[in-house]
């Protein structure tokens, strides 16, 4: 059941997404035809680089508008009656929920890659990206083992941040779902509130009693994980034994 | 055995009690109306039964089960409300339902779109409202449920549908089946009604086989239910 809820998921943001991200990739495409041609100044460049910039910034905003709108629609909202009718149990709800979040921030975050990727590649000459090919080679040839490894620990904790940074929002409806007005307020309140204690926390307790907090590859996991498990349980919680669609 | 069995079910919300201590059991092969006044419990006994609520006290039963994601899959359920993703369409719909529920029959239900000419490829936010209260109850009585629990189904629909959708539903229930309609407009749908439960404030005020009742008041069940909730 859970392959079954992420796919209808997926398919609900895909109708939003995909066209914003074709716009943001041609039109990435056309202001680096434009570099090139060395038609850089003028009104047309000038619509095409708001123009550009603007679907950069609104592809983010989107993606996030719709990681959100996909669990407070879906399920606490007029759509949460034929959610909570599928013989599903409310974890598999949320975790086909969390993972549709986790895929498209990631199908975000590509789209602006290769936004940049072609107006990079397209802009400049055969010489310059010959000699950008070179320049990269040589950085890679001095990349070793630890390096990599560093980098790869780093995404992976991005990933983790992402994941936390998710399970609040959602915690946050769920919270605000418990009372019938001031919705909106109310879950900001609790993740501002949330927010604020767990820096206080990172900082007092993790900062100050483990010097190699920074380099403790472990904690960094930790003080992203344990959050994010709290917060699913509350949701889940909320949801399971507290729910009460309008 | 009893398609629903409630033993000491209570609801509250805060302070408020929507549903006292009530004893019901429904039988199955049953066409049963639940009536009463507004606030009188009907959507949370609903509710209760479809696991969109828990109780605050006692117990309820569907198939000899607590409500779970078990007791979903013999429960087809029909909310008072618009409830399908605006985004998609009958056949993307159909595709869901056929997915999520084993019971799902794609050839009732095509064959009911059909006869009202609905267009397959017609997302739902470009519906007129009652075509969506249609292609939802369709989608709710194409399934071979054990239990359907309709909410206010005919409630703000034409008279001209009002007749469609009490035909589709006496004639697509499976003979084992329990139908639970909760409804305000007693006389459209007495006429199919087995049965009729009368809610008043939280509490079970009568249980009755209709024609019985009928017969002893002398009264049709919609008359009946005016002298006992007149204001």
């Amino acid at each position: 059941m859970l392959g079954k809820l992420v796919k209808y998921d997926f398919k609900a943001v895909a109708k939003i997404m995909v066209p914003i991200y074709l716009v943001l990739i041609v039109l990435s495409a056309v202001f680096a035809l434009l570099l090139r041609m060395r038609l850089d100044n003028g009104i047309i460049f000038t619509l095409l680089s708001t123009a550009l910039s603007t679907t950069m910034i609104g592809s983010g905003i989107g993606t996030l508008f719709c990681i959100a709108s996909r669990f407070n629609k879906g399920l606490l909202k007029n759509e949460g009656y034929l959610s909570f009718a599928l013989p599903v149990r409310t974890s598999t709800h949320i975790l086909a929920k969390l993972i549709n979040a986790v895929i498209w921030s990631v199908t975000e975050g590509a789209a602006l890659f290769v936004s940049i990727f072609l107006i990079v590649v397209i802009a400049s000459s055969s010489a310059e990206l010959v000699q950008m090919f070179r320049e990269l080679m040589d950085f890679f040839g001095l990349i070793d083992k630890d390096i990599i490894l560093g980098i790869l620990n780093a995404l992976s904790i991005m990933v983790t941040e992402l994941i936390a940074s998710i399970c609040l929002i959602y915690a946050g409806y769920a919270v605000a779902h418990l009372f019938d007005r001031h919705k909106t307020l109310i879950m900001a309140g609790f993740i501002l509130t949330v927010i604020v204690l767990r820096s206080t926390i990172v900082s007092e307790v993790l900062y100050n009693n483990y010097l190699d907090f920074l380099d403790n590859q472990f904690l960094w996991y930790l003080q992203s994980l344990i959050p994010a498990a709290l917060y699913l349980v509350l949701t889940w919680y909320i949801l399971d034994r507290r729910l009460n669609l309008e | 055995m009893e398609t629903m069995l409630c033993e000491g079910l209570s609801k509250k919300y805060g302070r408020k009690t929507a549903l006292n201590r009530i004893n019901l059991k429904l039988e199955e092969g049953r066409i049963i109306g639940l009536v009463g006044p507004n606030g009188s419990g009907k959507t949370t006994l609903i509710k209760l039964a479809s696991r969109l609520l828990v109780p605050t006290e006692g117990t309820i039963k569907i198939c000899g089960e607590e409500p779970s994601e078990n007791t979903k899959a013999l429960v087809s359920y029909l909310p008072d409300r618009s409830f399908l993703p605006d985004w998609m369409n009958c056949e993307e719909l159909m595709e869901m339902y056929g997915d999520f529920f084993t019971d799902f029959d794609r050839e009732r239900a095509l064959g009911m779109l059909d006869n009202l000419h609905i267009d397959l490829g017609m997302p739902i936010k470009k519906m007129s409202k009652g075509t969506v209260d249609k292609v939802q109850l369709i989608l709710t009585m194409s399934r071979h449920a054990r239990l359907y629990l309709l909410d206010e189904p005919i409630a703000g629909v034409d008279p001209a549908s009002r007749d469609y959708i009490l035909n589709t539903i006496i004639s697509n229930y499976d003979e084992q089946a329990t139908v639970l309609i909760s409804t305000h407009l007693i006389s459209d749908v007495e006429s199919v009604l087995d049965e009729v439960i009368f809610l008043k404030e939280g509490e079970i005020y009568l249980h009755r086989n209709s024609d019985e009742l009928r017969e002893e008041t002398g009264k049709s069940i919609d008359e009946y239910f005016r002298e006992v909730f007149r204001c």
